[in-house]
Formats: structure tokens, sequence, C-alpha cells
């Protein structure tokens, strides 16, 4: 009998599935519906080339809207035909010469839309499409519809060719030795991204619209047998809750389908990195991405995946460790050092030594607020200063804040608002704050610091340990996609790799256990 | 159903028996009746805990024939009115348990680190945050316990050790003059130890099964045993006896002994904060446990009404001990010291008897 057997839980295979599952199956993904969540009534699909002229003519109100190109013409000089497409959204030389002219030089016997796709349409993606409303989609994603007279069929004609940025290096998520490619605002760029890094043959990418009204597209990427069936059933079931018309970028969509939307903290990872993506659906995540959004969402997440930077794994693991264990550091700093100093200087000045009591007294001889006051300005300070530094371009906002850092501080010491040792406290939080890779855990941990600068001027340590209590409390709780937010530390999941410290590389080769993925075991008897 | 039990595993369960078993035989025993003997509490509180482990025992084995959970069990056993009144009694042992440490600690705080400071204000920061604690359910509680146990552990090996220069065998005399003094204290200590691992049982759902308990348990038990014996025995090589019996929280006091020129000196509060931290914890996990029975036992849908009585309750004997009528409430903790164990043990105890008898009788029919 192995030691495990007496020690070990009874764990059934479901008995610790970490996914909270609902019963039934999930709705239709992305259906047609207004902002109430009502679906819309479908036109009839048109009998005559006459009557989709019109269709579209009524549906898009042309006389105002110039931009919708309809072109009736002959096909093969004997059978009507109609090309609809929008300007700017397709390619015109696609249209022009691979669709119309081949259709209007056409000379074979008989005219069908199967003969005409089969053998004078030179495109290269082709579908057949029966439903009004999804023609009406392709034509204002960029597509050209293609009506045949007497055809109760649509041909959907993939012509995109609109004006798109070109891909640049990540703007917030650099790194010195790694990939410098950054998603872009088109979800086709971003899925080849995506798909230009895994080659495996069970990647699925399912675009699909959701929203109110179906109006953003959005792709959902997992490894098929690999991810888990329930998280996928999980995210397409909150994103068909959506209801929310307009548009939807990545930033709104996840707080969508987060599970604790009052949370300062994020449960969906937004990364702008392809190689980020591509690491976490390898790993068994979902990785949603948003047309006209360069962030890639990856679910579910966990505050250690939200601490760790690709830079760890491309330096090498000495390095990387470090790196990491530098990382934590900053982040506990940049939330505790403000308020343990503050504790320290008003209720337990035994704790310092003398000579570190007179430095800080000595410091502060002149300054007239209360040094809670003191502390809490700084920190106010410094939140303005970032907010302006990242609201201005380029390099104005570096100007910012070397011109906040260094000028205003100095103005602020001789001017006694501000004691040096508490500006180099704020200066060594703020610095630890940086150290967090993710963003939005950035200002989570920024303005979790100031409710602790607020607890231990009320109460000291004890009203840091009761602030520290109730965040831990809260994080504890946290849950993103059913999978704790602390996981693999609490609850502890097993795993070879350390969790805090980098381990080796080979170490990556299985998922994590956590992702219950099938690489477990757990997804065999019909998971 | 907001009953906000959850699941944790054996790790979270395990942390979180032994961090209130460690918090109860380190931070909050009665020093007069724990040190009167004789310096042996090192032997005698391990003892205790193995004691009220297998206490429990019986109550495990018809739960896991039964499988209807604690209250489910009272009221097989009590029938319903029998088996509300068995699941408040266990639930008032539940509230001293949770009232006990927290007490020492504002004493701590009131008199050596916030001195002049209202134990009230100290009180308000201390309560709310357990009560939103226990209120966050079983799950929350565990991890919290699986987070901050380690830390607690460490805390506390520093401060035995950094009293190190200052050991002395000698002051392990006197032993136990006799076994009866010794057994008498090491079943008189096991009142401090039988109410968490009573909840324990309550939450049994949350630890999936009584097996997954029963492991918990016998995990939690051995590795607090052991470390309260070792701290025990650290105490016993710095203090006299008669010094520990009158000393209140001796290991908070250890480092004024020892280390007085060194940096180390400075850390106590330091300390103190980190075990409140662990206080806390296992206050919420009696207090929630005790909802969590109520809650159950009274068929309610939702937790919060329960957790806001048992806090409200925990209150009145937190400050019950600041207030003027202190000699009343004296009286009361005296007779909780002394009979409180019945309380923890007699419910479950008495249940698995009267379960066992009625299954039995199932069988033969």
């Amino acid at each position: 009998m192995k030691i495990t057997d007496i020690l070990g839980f009874d764990r059934e295979k479901k008995a610790f599935e970490l996914y909270e599952r609902e019963t039934g199956t999930p709705d239709p993904f992305a259906p047609w519906r207004d902002a109430d969540g009502k679906s819309e009534e479908e036109p009839p699909f048109p009998n005559s080339v006459r009557e989709a002229y019109e269709l579209f003519e009524k549906s898009f109100n042309t006389d105002k809207n110039k931009d919708l190109i309809l072109r009736r013409f002959l096909a093969g000089g004997r059978r009507g035909a109609l090309a609809v497409y929008m300007n700017g959204m397709a390619d015109d030389t696609k249209v022009n010469d691979f669709i119309l002219r081949p259709l209007m030089t056409f000379d074979g016997a008989s005219i069908s839309l199967d003969e005409l796709l089969k053998k004078t349409v030179r495109i290269g993606e082709v579908r057949r499409e029966s439903s009004v409303k999804n023609v009406f989609l392709a034509v204002m994603d960029g597509m050209t519809a293609l009506f045949l007279d007497g055809e109760r069929e649509a041909a959907i004609l993939e012509t995109h060719g609109y004006e798109k940025r070109g891909i640049d290096a990540p703007e917030n998520e650099k790194v010195v030795t790694g990939a410098k490619e950054s998603f872009t605002e088109s979800l086709r760029t971003n899925i080849t991204l995506v798909r230009r890094l895994i080659h495996e043959r069970d990647l699925v990418v399912e675009t699909e619209l959701t929203g109110g009204g179906g109006n953003t597209r959005l792709a959902i990427v997992y490894r098929d047998g690999v991810t888990n069936e329930a998280l996928i059933g999980e995210v397409k079931r909150r994103l068909a809750r959506i209801k929310t018309g307009g548009i939807l970028t990545s930033g709104m969509l996840g707080q969508m389908i987060e599970d604790d939307k009052n949370s300062p903290l994020p449960q969906i990872l937004s990364t702008e990195r392809p190689d980020r993506a591509a690491s976490h659906v390898m790993q068994g995540s979902v990785c949603l991405l948003v047309e006209g959004s360069p962030f890639a969402l990856l679910m579910p997440v966990t505050f250690f995946s939200l601490m760790s930077s690709p830079e760890d794994v491309y330096l090498r693991k000495p390095l990387g460790t470090m790196l990491r264990l530098v990382r934590y550091f900053g982040a506990a700093a940049s939330v505790l050092l403000p308020g343990y100093f503050l504790s320290l200087a008003l209720y337990h000045q035994g704790i310092l030594s003398t000579e570190v009591l007179s430095t800080v007294m000595a410091s502060r001889m002149m300054v007239f607020e209360p040094i809670g006051v003191e502390m809490l300005l700084l920190l106010f300070i410094f939140q303005l200063i970032r907010e302006a530094g990242q609201r201005v371009p380029g390099n104005i906002g570096q100007a910012i804040g070397i011109i906040g850092g260094l000028v205003m501080g100095q103005a602020a010491v001789t001017a006694h608002l501000a004691s040096p040792v508490v500006l180099i406290i704020v200066a060594a939080s703020g610095l630890g704050n940086f150290c967090i890779p993710d963003y939005s855990t950035q200002l989570a941990a920024s303005y979790l610091r100031i409710a602790v600068v607020i607890a231990a001027w009320l109460g000291g340590l004890l009203g840091i340990a009761a602030a520290v209590l109730a965040a831990a409390c809260h994080i504890a709780g946290l849950k993103s996609f059913g999978v704790p937010f602390l996981a693999p530390f609490a609850p502890r999941t097993s795993r070879k790799r350390p969790i805090v410290l980098r381990g080796d590389i080979g170490m990556h080769e299985r998922p994590e256990d956590m992702m219950n993925t099938s690489f477990d075991g757990r997804l065999e008897d019909g998971e | 159903m907001k009953l906000r039990q959850g699941r944790i595993g054996l790790f979270a369960g395990t942390a979180l028996a032994a961090l209130s078993l460690f918090t109860c035989g380190v931070f909050s025993i009665d020093p007069k009746t724990a040190y009167a003997n004789g310096n042996s509490t090192y032997l005698s509180l391990p003892l205790a805990v193995i004691i009220s482990l297998s206490a429990l025992i019986p109550a495990m084995l018809v739960l896991n024939w039964k499988r209807v959970g604690l209250n489910g069990l009272f009221t097989y056993a009590f029938g319903k009115v029998g088996g509300i009144v068995a699941a408040v009694i266990l639930s008032v042992s539940f509230v001293w348990a949770a009232a006990k440490p927290m007490t020492e600690f504002l004493l701590v705080l009131t008199r050596l680190v916030y001195d002049g400071v209202p134990y009230m204000r100290i009180v308000l920061y201390i309560l709310p945050v357990t009560v939103f604690i226990a209120w966050k359910g079983f799950e929350s509680v565990g991890r919290l316990a699986l987070i901050f146990s380690g830390l607690i552990l460490i805390s506390v090996a520093a401060a035995a050790l950094s009293a190190s220069p200052e050991f002395a065998a000698y002051r392990l005399y006197p032993l136990p003059s006799g076994n009866a003094d010794f057994f008498k204290t090491a079943f008189s200590g096991s009142v401090f130890f039988l109410p968490p691992l009573a909840a324990l049982l309550v939450n049994e759902e949350g630890l999936g099964g009584v097996k997954n308990v029963r492991k918990t348990l016998a995990a939690a038990a051995f590795i607090s045993a052991a470390a309260i014996g070792l701290v025990q025995f650290a105490l016993a090589l710095i203090y006299p006896h008669r010094v520990l019996s009158g000393l209140l929280m001796p290991l908070y006091r250890i480092n004024f002994l020892s280390l007085r020129q060194s940096y180390a000196l400075r850390l106590d509060k330091l300390f103190i904060m980190v075990w409140l931290l662990g206080c806390v914890i296992s206050c919420a996990y009696l207090i929630y446990s005790a909802s969590y029975l109520l809650t159950k036992t009274f068929s309610a849908r939702d937790v919060t009404p329960a957790v806001l009585t048992v806090s409200a309750a925990v209150f009145f004997l937190v400050t019950a001990e600041f207030s003027e009528n202190y000699a009343r409430a004296e009286a009361v903790g005296s007779f909780f010291s002394r009979f409180g164990s019945l309380f923890a043990l007699i419910p479950p105890l008495l249940a698995a008897a009267v379960g066992s008898i009625k299954l039995k009788k199932e069988s033969r029919l």
C-alpha cells in the first residue's frame, strides 16, 4: 500500500472538479437578438435579383447610405445577377477582376450558381447562404454577396480588403529577449498570429457573433480534446447571455463574463502578446479574440498567472527565478510598505531603532501636516502623475513622469509639504507596483495600498492585519471560471512545477492539474 | 441556498483544524490550570489533543454508517426537538471556543501592545473582519488557513528559537507529582481541543465525506500535537512553572526575557499580529461551523442570519471579560473551562450511542 493511499483523500474523478457547471446544455451560441434579447424576425429570401435589390435598398437605406454597392449585371450575358458589397470594406480589385469580369464573360452552356462557383469565380473562400440575416452580416463584414435570378441561395465570396494597422511591438508587455509581435485590431490577423505559433491539429478557432444584436465578432480559440469541455461550454454560455448592444471591446466583454464583476482584481487575463496567448491555449485555456481589440482574453486565470511574465521563461532558470522573486517582493512592498511605515511611525515606534527613529523625526521636523495626510497626499500625487503620464502621448508622457517625480518631489520637500523619508517610501512602493506585469492587477494593488495606509493610520499593525486578512479572504474566495484564484497554492493541486519560483522548462510539458485537461484522465467519461 | 459550504481538500482542511488546535493549545490555554502541576504541558497538551480526537471517533463511525451529516444524526438519534437542543449545545461550545482565544489576544493587545487604548476600539478592528471571513464560508476560511499557516508556524518557530540561548533544562522541574495530576491536566486540557475537532464533523460535506474528515482530523491532530508539544517544551525550558501559571500568553513574552540587545526583540509586535491572523481564522472557522450547524438544523437556506447571531454571541462573551461585571464573566469563563468539554463532547457522543442502537435495531428489522 502506498503512503498516498493512506493519507490521500478520496478523489473521485468528478469529486474535485474545479469547474462549476450548470445543468443543461448551453444556449444556442450567438443568437440574433435585439437589446432585450428577443430574436429579430428574419425577412424571407428574395425570389429574384430585383427583389434582392429592393430588399438591400430598403434594409440599408441606400438613398443615404452611399457606400453599399449594388451591382446588377447579366451573368454570361444571359442570366440576371446581383453583386452586393460594401465600398471600403471589400477589395475592389478582387470584386472586379475575380468576380465581375469572369462572370460577365462566362460562356458556358448552363448558368447556375453551382456552375459559376465551380468554373468562374476565382475566390478561395466561398460558401452558400440561404439566411438573409447572415447575408447582411457577411456584406457588412467585407464579403461580397452574389445573387442569381431564380436561385434560393446566395453565394458569399471572401473579398475582405479594408485598411488595417500592421503588426507592431507590444507596448504594455515589453520583454527584452522575447518576441516583438503584438495583436492588432484585425480579428483575422490575430487568429493568424495564434495559429502561426500553434501547429496542433486539435486547435479550434470558432468565429461567432455575440452581444445584443450580434454586433461583435469574436473568435473562441481552444484545443479540442485537451481543453476541458465544461470550460468551453461555460465560456459559450456566458457569452450567449450578453444582451448589451453597441460595440463590445475585449475589455468590456471580459467584464461581462467574469465571475465577480465587483472585484478589483481581474479574473480574465488580457494580453497583447500572441506568444503568451498561444502558451495559455497550449496549456488548456480558452482564448477569446475580439474584432477591433488588440488584446486576447485568456481564461481561466489565477493570481500566479497574473504575476508571471513571458520574460520568465525566455530567461535562464536562475535569472527567471530571481526576476519572479523580485516581482513578488515588489508587489508585497507596493501594497504593504507605506502602511507598515506609517504604523511604525505612529503606533509602534519601539520596533524602529533609535537611529532610524531620529532620522525620521528630523526629516519631518518642518512638515506641517500629520504623517498620515502626508502619506495619502503623496500617494494621490503619485496616482496623478501615473494617470497623466498615460493619457498624454509618447515622449511627453515620459517627461511628465520625470517632471512629476523629480521636480515635484523636490519642490514638495523644499516647501515642507513632504519629508524625504516618506517620499522615498512612496517612490519605492510605486516602483514595486510597476513590477506587477498585469495592468489591472497593478491598479488593484495601488488602490489596496491606499486602503492599507488608511487602516494603518487608524489602527497601526492591527489595522494592517485586519485589512490584509479581509483582502486575503476576498482573494481566497475568488474564482475564474470555477478555478480558484489562488490555485494551485490554495487549494493545492498536484503539480511538479514550483508555484512562485520558475521550474525547469522541461516541466512545462503537461498542463496544470487545475485546468482539468484530458491529460488528467478526467475527461474520458463524458466530461 | 447560500450555505457557503464549498469544498476544501486535505491540505486546507488539515491546515484549518491544525491552526485552530494550535491557537487553542498555545495562545488560549488557561495558564493557572495548565501549569498548576509543573511544567509538563508539553506532554499533557499533546495528550489532550489525542484524547479529544479519540473522543470523537464513535460519532465518526456512526456518521460513516448513516451518512446524514451531524445535524441529521442529532435528529435521527434524539428526534426533532432533541436534535435542535443537541445542535444548540454544540454551537454554544463553538461560541465559547471562538471567544476564548479572541479574549486572550484582546488582553495582550490592550495591556502590552496598545497600552491605554480602550478594548472596544480593538474589538472593532478584529470582530468585523472575523465576521466577514466567517460569512464568506468554509471554503474561504479553509484557504485562508492554508495561506497563513506556514507564516504563523515560521513566526512561532522564530520566536521560540530566538530565546534558545535562555533555554535551561532545570526549569523543566518539577514534573507532575503523580500520574493522576498529569492525566487530570490532560483531560481538562481536552476542553480546548474538542470544539475545533467537532467543527470538522459539522463541515463534513465541505470535506467531501466522513472518510475525508477522519483523515483530516488525524493529520491535524498529530501535526498540532507535535507543534504544541514543541512550543510548550520551549516555554518550559525558559520559564519556571510558577512564572508560567501567572503569565499572559508566555510565547509573546519570550522576547522580553531573551535577546534584549538584539533587533529580534523588536519583532514581538509583528509576531503577535501574525499570530492574531491565526486566531481570527480559527475564530471565524468556529463561528461559521456553529452558524452552519444551526442553519442546517433549522432548515434555513441562508447562513448569514446565523453568522450574525453567533458573532453577536461571541462579541458578548469577548466583551464580557472587560465589562464592569467582570466577576460574573469570570464565573462564566471558569464554568466553561470546567464543563465546556461536556458541551462539545456529549451531543456527538450521545448521538453516536443512540444512533448506533437505533441502527442496530433497524438492521435487525
